[in-house]
């Protein structure tokens, strides 16, 4: 069986867990408890362990993914949870700009950590004072395209988009992969 | 699409840096809470062209501040002059400044001590309100009769703005942390002038050294070099980063979450091509 580990994360109620639900095909594993302290009074469940679908494809194939708990602080649930990703998505919701300063944090504690090809998926960009994906770039510390991984508009809701999302993603690790294979033959 | 949010949460010259990068064009406008300085007005409308500062003005109430009443106020325009001007602010299609300048009613000195204090001393004053809304509308139309056609670059008066500031209370939770470390976001020179304090923090920006140890180093005072980092990193200069990994601390109650990698998989091995094939066409059918 050959899987791929993929690692959903971003900021508290990006869309996460309904991301995963939306592409997965079994009843996915959630820890949604009842939101502590800050996280609150930004929603009622949040998700304090991880979520975990999968996607099987083939007889002897299958993606994994796995989301991070939402609440911002890293433990040792993040190192075990990206230490065998091949990849991973970042979400962030357009809506929330207060968030996208963590959101950065995330990325920075991530890149520092693992180099695996990464999305960054704007969620939420349908809501009232969302911000455009170019202003998130900028807030995120992307001065310009050429350094700045793919970015996409995903509905995490949405099975549909969350597919092209993962097809972005897929076409990205593809081609990052390429370029550092050694060439056979 | 909006760039609106409370400057509790992004403080002034982040959003500068924004509309920078972003080389944008439009108006942005600040609203400072309330009762926060009694000699802070309503509004502020702070006019960019291609991420330069073209423009400050404030509004109070009815009241308008306008270039050209500083100017008759200055007398080096007559009450008959300005009033005749009043009506034509409205036509015109470059700023007021170089419109002025042409028919030799001001000089280039003038208009250098107008932008000092409309726009340099305005700004400077705005780096102290930490509480308020903002929102850029790159469809407001530019206000030509408020400008000297002068300008300088967004990230060059935050540098100055944040120079200036004296009252660094409202901005003690942003700072960044001393056992953080700073990290240049380019190795290139900055094509800005940097004091010397400035220039040689930027230098140990390596990502390794933490914010204390760099006070020690420069024989300077910890709450400086945070105020100089956040200086430089507001205006997208470095960044903070951790020095070390936080180590994980894993305690008997969170070790039952511990998640459990259903198939297992290794990361170390890419993914083959086959499968990465496969997976698209896959989500093709779905997507
Ligand atoms: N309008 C809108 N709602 C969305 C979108 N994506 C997700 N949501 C909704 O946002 C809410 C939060 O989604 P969750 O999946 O719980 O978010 P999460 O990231 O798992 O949250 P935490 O686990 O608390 O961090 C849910 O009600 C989703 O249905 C989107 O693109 N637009
Ligand atoms: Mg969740």
């Amino acid at each position: 069986m050959e899987i791929m580990n993929l690692v959903v994360t971003g900021t508290v109620g990006a869309g996460k867990t309904t991301f995963i639900r939306s592409v997965s095909e079994i009843e996915v594993v959630d820890t949604d408890r009842r939101a502590t302290d800050d996280v609150a009074n930004l929603k009622q469940n949040t998700t304090v362990a991880m979520d975990f679908g999968t996607l099987q494809f083939g007889d002897e194939m299958a993606l994994h993914i796995y989301g991070t708990p939402g609440q911002t602080r890293f433990d040792f649930m993040w190192e075990i949870l990206i230490e065998r990703a091949h990849a991973y998505v970042l979400l962030i919701a357009a809506h929330r700009p207060s968030e996208f300063h963590h959101a950065r944090r995330i990325m920075n504690f991530m890149n520092r950590r693992v180099q695996i090809p990464m999305i960054i998926g704007i969620t939420h960009s349908d809501c009232e004072g969302a911000w455009s994906s170019e202003d998130i770039a900028l807030a995120l510390g992307y001065q310009d395209s050429i350094q700045q991984p793919p970015i996409v508009l995903v509905n995490a809701e949405d099975g549909e988009s969350v597919a092209i999302s993962l097809i972005t993603l897929v076409e990205h690790y593809m081609q990052t992969t390429a370029a550092i294979a050694p060439i056979v033959g | 699409m909006s760039l609106a949010g409370y400057l509790s949460e992004y403080s002034l010259a982040e959003i500068f840096h924004f509309v920078q990068e972003g080389n944008k064009t439009g108006v942005l406008s600040l609203e400072p809470e309330r009762g926060l300085m009694r000699s802070l007005s309503d509004t502020y409308y702070v006019s960019f062209q291609a991420g330069r500062i073209m423009s400050v003005t404030a509004r109070n109430g009815a009241k308008h501040q306008s270039l050209l009443k500083i100017m008759e106020q200055r007398r080096w325009l007559s009450a008959a002059q300005t009033m005749e001007l009043e009506t034509q602010v409205g036509l015109l299609r470059q700023p007021l400044g170089i419109d002025l300048k042409a028919r030799n009613l001001v000089n280039t000195e003038q208009l250098t001590l107008l932008f000092n204090s409309q726009v340099i001393a305005t700004t400077c004053k705005l780096f102290e309100i930490h509480h308020g809304r903002f929102n850029f509308d790159p469809q407001a139309p530019l206000i030509y009769g408020e400008m000297t056609g002068l300008s300088l670059t967004a990230q060059e008066i935050a540098l100055l703005g944040l120079r200036m500031l004296k009252d660094w209370g409202g901005l003690s939770a942003k700072l960044p942390a001393p056992e953080f470390a700073l990290q240049r976001l380019s190795s290139k020179l900055p094509n800005l002038r940097l004091d010397s304090q400035e220039f040689k923090v930027w230098n140990l920006a390596l990502g390794e050294i933490s914010i204390a140890k760099i006070a020690a180093q420069l024989g300077l005072e910890i709450e400086k070099v945070q105020q100089i980092s956040f200086r430089l990193s507001s205006i997208g200069l470095v960044q903070e980063v951790s020095v070390e990994p936080p180590q994980p601390s894993i305690d008997k109650k969170s070790e039952a979450l511990t998640p459990v990698y259903v198939g297992g998989g290794n990361a170390n091995a890419p993914v083959s091509a086959s499968f990465l094939t496969n997976l698209r066409g896959f989500l093709k059918k779905k997507g």
